[in-house]
């Protein structure tokens, strides 16, 4: 589903070149639900920006569902983005202007979807997050737990390989935070293949596998015994 | 491409204010370029309707502009026959133009009255329509006799009615006072300029005996045959003039035609238009600086936002599109404003000018697709930096 074989990541040149990831390999299985801890500085953000094809790595080869990455152009990586992924930030990332079915339609725009088509994956996405009647609200009128799941329904809509979770609870309350790790569940139990990347020990004890990041390595890979392995 | 248009609408009326200030250079700039061509083209018309009724098949021999002619230069009636006789094939007519102001002998304001000799003819040369009677007859010209015609205007003026047939009207002129009798009325056309006062016409072999111009002629108007070009002809009537008085080459003579002066009307015209619409164009140079600038401003505010797209797989040209078409939009707007403003002045102008302003269809669709081009032109640079933001960074951005 996706691995990773000897992958660098260089900042800068020379005398200030930092070595963000060095020589990691890594593999998740279709289904897996993964946490990525470790420290702030750890690179565990720059793995994330990889794996998302925010951004690509200096060496080594990255593939993702039979794509490899390393060689896309910028174009290339965007409808990856569109199509393979799908994105849940710390910040919601939701669009204030837009409402919460638009914010949910976005990627199926890039993805040159019909309109009906859209509107109605769109609303079976926000049905699936339990927030189908709030459809024409806008983020501001959401609490951070309803943004939070209207940003899971987005990463969702497209029918991504992976989701990609960046600090998914860190702005959210213990209650919400609760509703979005049990969301997360939930579609684990679907199959889906989660990676979540997280400073909170709650948050990676409620994934199978755990993944450690120090010092641009993995330093640790275990699964957890109290989450079951579907 | 719809979605981008979308957006767009939603952008520019999120920050409604902000967009119509925007707007503010282009619709100036496109409301005076329309404005200014439909008050030209309306000109245009009026000039060439009322040169039109002047005749253009017909020119003046005159003595030329700060010219002393000797008593043997100046035209007198045997030039006008010799004329008529050396371009017999050319010429409808040549008419000796014998005119003066006389003072009526009533009690009436503006009593003043331009006395213009004229021939049999005189009804068609000068386009007049009869409202009752009829005009002079090649007679009343052999014999000098005192017959005059005048305008409805005067007539209503002096007999409260145009039926002047048969009334006799006393003007004088210098210490003579003459008695004339009224022939014919015209219908008096109301002038491009105004009221310029009364016209009387009478047997030019009358005026030059009562006004005493002792056989001379100040000028000598000819009509030509069809085909026959107006300004060749008039540079021979000058040779020939010269070659008869004995001055070839001293330039002592001119030529004067309704199409000599409408070309240089037009001419005047269009270069006053290219003027002002070089100015205007500034002002659209300054509002498309302002464009760029909003843009810019709008794509700096919203950097996330386009992290945001980016992340969710927007490329870069759905980017740059979103950006050129906001842009587009705010300057189309502008246009269209600025057509129907511009439209709305020049007519208002035109009705004070009292001449019709005509919008053509051309200068609409320059206008429109000059601001969209516009738009294209100053959004470029903006939606260019937007679409080459580097996802990571922007997403980033507070």
């Amino acid at each position: 589903m996706l691995e990773i074989q000897s992958l660098v990541k260089d900042y800068g040149e020379g005398e200030i070149l930092v070595r963000a990831l060095d020589h990691i390999d890594l593999k998740i299985n279709e289904g897996e639900m993964v946490a990525i801890i470790g420290p702030s500085g750890s690179g565990k953000s720059t793995l994330m920006n990889v794996l998302g094809c925010l951004d690509q790595a200096t060496e080594g080869i990255y593939e993702l569902d039979g794509v490899t990455v390393g060689s896309l152009s910028e174009d290339e990586l965007s409808e990856v983005r569109n199509k393979k992924i799908g994105f849940i930030f710390q910040s919601f990332n939701l669009l204030a202007k837009l409402t919460a079915l638009q914010n949910v339609e976005l990627p199926m725009v890039y993805a040159e979807a019909g309109r009906k088509e859209r509107k109605e994956m769109a609303m079976n996405a926000l049905e699936k997050v339990s927030l189908g009647d709030r459809h024409h609200h806008r983020p501001n009128q959401l609490s951070g737990g309803q943004k939070q799941r209207v940003a899971v329904a987005r990463a969702l809509v497209n029918t991504p390989a992976i989701l990609l979770a960046d600090e998914p609870t860190g702005n959210l309350d213990s209650k919400s935070t609760e509703d979005i790790l049990r969301l997360f569940q939930a579609l684990h139990r679907e199959g889906k293949t989660i990676l979540i990347v997280t400073h909170e020990t709650e948050v990676a004890k409620h994934c199978q596998r755990v993944i450690e990041i120090r010092d641009g390595k993995i330093s640790k890979d275990y699964y957890n015994k109290e989450v079951t392995q579907k | 491409m719809i979605e981008s248009f979308r957006i767009a609408m939603q952008a520019i009326a999120s920050n409604k204010m902000r967009s119509l200030l925007t707007m503010l250079g282009i619709i100036i700039g496109i409301a005076s370029v329309v404005a200014i061509v439909s008050i030209g083209n309306g000109t245009q018309a009026s000039l060439e309707e009322s040169f039109a009724e002047l005749g253009t098949d017909s020119i003046s021999l005159q003595t030329a502009r700060n010219t002393k002619l000797s008593p043997g230069e100046e035209f007198t009636m045997t030039d006008v026959e010799a004329i008529a006789d050396r371009f017999e094939d050319e010429v409808t007519y040549v008419l000796p133009n014998i005119s003066g102001q006389a003072t009526i002998q009533a009690d009436i304001d503006d009593a003043g009255v331009s006395v213009n000799g004229t021939i049999a003819e005189g009804d068609v040369i000068n386009n007049l329509e009869m409202v009752s009677g009829r005009f002079l007859m090649d007679h009343e010209v052999d014999e000098y006799r005192n017959s005059i015609v005048i305008g409805d205007d005067l007539a209503e003026e002096l007999f409260g009615e145009a039926q002047a047939v048969g009334e006799t009207i006393h003007l004088k002129r210098g210490n003579t006072t003459t008695g004339y009798l009224v022939v014919g009325v015209y219908e008096a056309q109301e002038s491009v300029m105004g009221f310029t006062g009364y016209t009387i016409y009478a047997p030019y072999t009358t005026i030059e005996k009562i006004m005493h111009f002792n056989g001379k002629v100040p000028s000598i108007t000819v009509k030509l045959e069809q085909d026959v070009d107006v300004n060749d002809f008039g540079s021979r009537m000058i040779a020939f003039m010269e070659a008869r008085k004995g001055n070839v080459g001293e330039g002592k003579y001119d030529t004067f035609s309704a199409e000599s002066i409408m070309e240089m009307a037009s001419e005047m015209l269009g270069l006053l238009t290219t003027v002002i619409s070089a100015i205007a164009a500034i002002s659209l140079l300054v509002g498309g600086i302002g464009v760029m600038n909003i843009m810019l401003v709008s794509v700096t505010e919203r950097i996330r936002e386009i992290g945001i797209r980016k992340a969710l797989g927007a490329k870069r040209s759905a980017i740059l599109q979103q950006f050129l078409i906001e842009a587009v939009v705010i300057t189309l707007i502008g246009g269209i404003i600025g057509i129907v403003l511009g439209a709305v002045m020049g007519s208002v102008a035109g009705n004070l000018l009292d001449m019709k302003a005509t919008i053509s269809l051309d200068a609409v669709l320059i206008a429109t697709g000059f601001s969209m081009l516009i738009g294209i032109f100053f959004g470029l640079y903006p939606a260019n930096r937007a679409a080459k933001l580097d996802p990571i960074e922007a997403l980033r951005h507070e």
